[in-house]
């Protein structure tokens, strides 16, 4: 009886996990930076929602925050939260190179108007908030596009 | 007699006053049921340490090496029992038991819900 009830268990517990694990995918966002002759570049990447409203961060790139002022567009929707952004900065991208980020993300943010955002800086240079923006959708997986002064190309794939 | 009283208590102070001292983290064991390095070498092996160098500190054994995420470290073990009686990290703080880890968290927002961190390549 005690086995069966454990085995009963075991079976709902399981059947409770598998779904949750299905709800995120790996996404690959990939970054290329044109060969703009400066510094390397901060980039901050976020999402936000239907309506614009700032729901999170994947990632940044360039550590120092003294600097992050320069990603106007992220440091105004997230009203600069540093501390928010704990374990998901690295270091500076240079011209020329590219920025591959690997991130779990819910199903439920493709095909719901989430859009991802990439703000872009480099030193002595023109900030550039949001020279990115694409929506999230199934069907633009794997497409490439270009971005207004810094970003040669980005893609997010599945 | 006063003056004896107060004496007495500065020299019974001054008497105390470096076993209070004395730190926590000290080992008392007597050098008849001190076990071999060897065991300890293989008390590390057993917790997946690397060891570089193993000392005699404070009464106590003292490795240094590498734990099995890849931190330095160096732990205090107790000659006897050979139970860790200090944890230190490479940053210098005590972190044996308070369950922290290497990985940093994800940060908390409604995005990054996966049970992997993010990571980032540059190539």
């Amino acid at each position: 009886m005690r086995i069966k009830t454990l085995i009963a268990g075991l079976a709902m517990t399981t059947a409770l996990t598998v779904p949750g694990l299905a709800m995120a995918r790996p996404i690959t966002l990939t970054t290329t930076l044109k060969n703009y002759g400066g510094n390397g570049a901060y980039l901050a990447l976020y999402v936000t929602d239907a309506s614009g409203a700032y729901k999170g961060t994947l990632w940044v790139a360039g550590s120092k925050s003294k600097y992050y002022s320069h990603l106007s567009g992220w440091e105004r929707a997230s009203r600069g939260n540093v501390a928010g952004i704990n374990g998901i900065t690295g270091a500076s991208v240079g011209a020329g190179r590219t920025l591959k980020v690997t991130v779990d993300l819910a199903d439920a943010l493709f095909d719901a108007g989430y859009k991802l955002h990439i703000d872009v800086a480099a030193e002595d240079m023109r900030d550039s908030p949001s020279e990115v923006v694409v929506p999230l959708t199934t069907a633009g997986a794997g497409r490439p596009m270009a971005g207004r002064s810094y970003i040669q190309t980005f893609t997010y794939g599945m | 007699m006063k003056r004896t009283v107060l004496i007495a208590a500065i020299i019974s102070g001054a008497l105390a006053s470096p076993v209070a001292l004395a730190r926590e983290d000290d080992c008392k064991v007597p050098m008849a049921q001190w076990q071999p390095r060897e065991a300890v070498e293989r008390m590390a092996k057993a917790q997946g340490w690397t060891v570089r160098r193993i000392k005699v500190d404070d009464g106590c054994y003292q490795i240094r090496g590498i734990d099995a995420d890849g931190r330095e470290i160096a732990v205090k073990i107790d000659p006897g029992s050979l139970a860790i009686v200090r944890m230190k990290h490479r940053n210098g703080r005590g972190d044996g038991d308070d369950g922290r880890s290497a990985v940093p968290m994800p940060p908390a927002n409604e995005i990054l819900t996966g049970p992997t961190p993010p990571k980032a390549v540059i190539q």
